[in-house]
């Protein structure tokens, strides 16, 4: 019987092809005829030479040669960006070395420091802590510690601030200077001011004059100052009123300091009641000193211009200053005299509550037929309106129970 | 002898001039906090004076109610009252609720049918 001869067909060609690759060492070639099925997948020999990506392999095949001329991978390698990096990096570096090479003559006596002592300090905070959070350099504050509440105390300010504001208009004295330094002792009790066509006049006491006031704002007030005046002061009024209040901002009160003064010899508990913030003797002196003050002056000082803007402002400042209560922007542009001033500076407080704010209506509450409560009604207050409640509560009492209600 | 009617004294008007109004007392509850009693507490602060001027008759109590919705709440001399929850209302809107609250009889609503009401049933008490 004739053999007929088998055509070797491209299929052949890849199995041959594949079974020659086979990296078994040794196989029958029976066996390996029946191990090596065709595949269509990629064969594993073929990933021995991975590396190259698919994209190389194709230029291969198409230039058929190993190493096509051209770029060698046209979508890989490092961007634009990144390679200006590089560039930029290896020029620095580049400078570096230069400079190295220059510098490392060393001196012969160099020896490398074992701690920091003597070496250069570069950054950190340097003396700043020292300077800025030291017991020693107290922050001062262009207004004082605590706001002042008191009308009257408020108004005798505006007064304070309007007579000194005057005193260096006459004097010629630039009117910022008025509040350079920390506000002294109010030596402007005793001056009048009366308002007048162009401004205000002054008219001083015996004891205070024009330059003696000018003076006392162009020199920086000290707390020595007050300590000279009362040289007679015991160890126990030092302590007290180091304690109750900010020496650098002494109230301008010179009669309840002469009341305090008047008794050397007071015992602990004085000097305790004295150190406690809310002493009602103190308060009671002060309140009665502002209210005299305020009754002394002849009261058309409220009718004093302030339309001069550079007035406004130094009278502004140096309230601001005394008091430490802001206004707002409008309050002080409408304001054409010192009572526009005060009628702010002096206002009460926005009511929180609306019974706080219906009691401040007079004529509502003066209504016959409106009743204003300030706290929820209860049924025990219903009770109480019509005279029952005392019933219903011996009733309670006498069976044992609660006495409760809501 | 000639028949003569009686001489009339008054002319009858049929209430008019004893007029009671039915409201005798309006509570205003509001919460000092929340925002629904906004329009409340203007209205406290700003219409209520002219409301209770207008109406002198009328018992008006102002109150605190923390932590609940706004309400008016109407008195009548027939023991019924009637409440108006006006949370989130406005001041104008609120007027108009204590308005309603004043002219109500305090009675319950109901539907009006017949022309004539009566408290007797028999038509022929009506004539007398």
């Amino acid at each position: 019987m004739r053999r007929i001869s088998r055509v070797n067909r491209s299929i052949d060609l890849l199995r041959a092809r594949a079974t020659a690759q086979t990296s078994s060492p040794y196989l029958c070639l029976a066996c390996r005829h029946r191990a090596s099925s065709f595949s269509t997948s990629s064969l594993r020999s073929a990933q021995k030479d991975e590396k190259v990506p698919i994209t190389e392999r194709i230029r291969q095949r198409i230039w058929g040669t190993d190493q096509p001329p051209g770029q060698v991978d046209p979508y890989g390698g490092a961007s634009v960006f990144d390679k200006t990096k590089e560039r930029s990096m290896e020029k620095a570096l580049a400078e570096r070395e230069a400079s190295s090479s220059a510098g490392t003559i060393m001196s012969p006596d160099y020896a490398p420091a074992d701690n920091w002592d003597g070496l250069d300090h570069v950054g950190g905070y340097g003396g700043w802590w020292k300077q800025n959070w030291d017991p020693e350099h107290q922050f001062q504050g262009f207004l004082p510690a605590e706001v002042v509440t008191d009308p009257e105390e408020r108004t005798a300010a505006l007064h304070r601030a309007l007579v000194e504001v005057f005193a260096l208009k006459k004097a010629g004295v630039p009117l910022q200077d008025i509040s350079k330094s920390a506000p002294g002792i109010d030596i402007t009790h005793d001056i009048q001011i009366l308002p007048t066509a162009n401004g205000a006049v002054l008219t001083f006491s015996e004891e205070t004059s024009l330059e003696k006031l000018v003076q006392s704002l162009r020199s920086p007030v000290i707390n020595e100052t007050a300590t000279e005046n009362a040289p007679t002061e015991s160890e126990e009024d030092v302590a007290a009123d180091r304690s109750v209040e900010d020496p650098l901002h002494p109230t301008p009160e010179p009669i309840e300091e002469t009341s305090e003064k008047g008794q050397p010899t007071e015992s602990e508990e004085d000097v305790a009641a004295d150190r406690s913030e809310d002493d009602p003797l103190h308060h009671e002196t002060s309140q009665r000193t502002y209210e005299d003050l305020l009754a002394s002056w002849d009261p058309s000082w409220t009718q004093v211009s302030i339309e001069d803007p550079e007035v406004k402002f130094a009278v502004m400042k140096r309230t601001l200053q005394l008091t430490g209560a802001r206004l707002p922007d409008s309050a002080i542009r409408s304001a054409k005299t010192a009572k526009g001033l005060l009628s702010h500076l002096v206002a009460p407080p926005k009511p929180r509550k609306v019974a706080e704010a219906l009691v401040q209506k007079e004529e509502l509450l003066n209504l016959p037929n409106v009743k204003v409560y300030a706290q929820r009604i209860t049924p025990i207050d219903r009770e109480k309106e019509v005279g029952r409640w005392k019933l219903i509560e011996k009733e309670l009492e006498s069976r044992g129970l609660p006495v409760t209600g809501h | 002898m000639v028949v003569q009617g009686l001489r009339k004294v008054t002319a009858g008007q049929n209430g008019v001039g004893a007029f009671i109004l039915q409201c005798k007392r309006l509570d205003f509850h509001y919460c000092d906090w929340a925002g629904s009693s906004k329009g409340m507490n203007s209205f406290l602060k700003n219409s209520l004076q002219s409301f209770a001027r207008a109406n002198p008759q009328i018992e008006i109590s102002v109150s605190p109610r923390p932590r609940k919705h706004p309400v008016v709440i109407g008195h009548y001399i027939n023991g019924r009252e009637k409440a108006i929850c006006v949370r989130n209302l406005e001041k104008d809107q609120i007027l108009k609720k204590a308005e309603l609250l004043r002219d109500a009889n305090g009675e319950k609503l109901r539907r009006v049918v017949k022309p004539v009401k009566s408290l007797n049933e028999s038509g022929l008490i009506l004539l007398r």
